[in-house]
């Protein structure tokens, strides 16, 4: 072994994270009001929940918003009153870091051999880079 | 000949996709940095890292020729 890192993970590849939108049934809605605002954040883009619980209009999207130079998921956590946290949880962000790490091992050469969710919900992704 | 070396690189996602861990066995010298740069300029920022021994040993190729 020879080195080991911990990476506190931005938002920013939209191409990943419209990829991780695509793989839990969320439709990605561009915004293009330049007002439109979550919390203070402007809005990149609304997230549209299209998944099986998705009834109420109101509890069924999330925003990507700006924040400190980068983007992240805004919603209401509490999964009463949000589908998206009652379906998917924070798996979106996770999903997004997952093809953002698949992206970069193809652009470096490297091949993924496996990727595991774990009990816990976090994901192991195994790679192998060949000399 | 020389025989191509395996070498591994574990990403460990956390369960909200905020922090991931990055581990590269197998590398010799600053092999492993070359290899994993991209992938976490692409993630976000270092927050903590650790090198260990083999990172800094160095790497010896070519053909020796014993007496």
């Amino acid at each position: 072994m020879s080195f080991w890192t911990r990476i506190g993970v931005k938002i920013t590849d939209i191409e990943c994270f419209k990829q991780a939108c695509r793989q839990h049934n969320i439709e990605y809605q561009e915004n293009t009001d330049e007002n439109f605002r979550w919390q203070g954040n402007r809005v990149v883009a609304t997230l549209k929940d299209l998944g099986q619980n998705a009834s109420n209009y109101y509890s069924s999207q999330a925003f990507l918003v700006e924040s400190d130079g980068a983007l992240k998921v805004a919603m209401d956590t509490h999964r009463q009153y949000s589908s998206i946290v009652d379906r998917i949880g924070t798996k979106l962000t996770r999903d997004y870091t997952k093809n953002v790490v698949e992206k970069g091992v193809r652009r470096a050469g490297g091949m993924v051999n496996s990727v595991q969710e774990q009990p816990d919900g976090s994901v192991i992704v195994r790679i192998t880079a060949v000399a | 000949m020389k025989a191509a070396t395996a070498r591994e690189v574990i990403v460990t996602i956390s369960p909200d996709g905020e922090k991931v861990e990055v581990d590269a066995i197998g590398f010799v010298g600053g092999a492993c940095k070359d290899f994993t740069k991209n992938i976490i300029s692409a993630l976000g920022t270092v927050q903590e890292e650790k090198k260990k021994p083999e990172f800094f040993r160095e790497v010896h190729e070519g053909v020796h020729i014993g007496s």
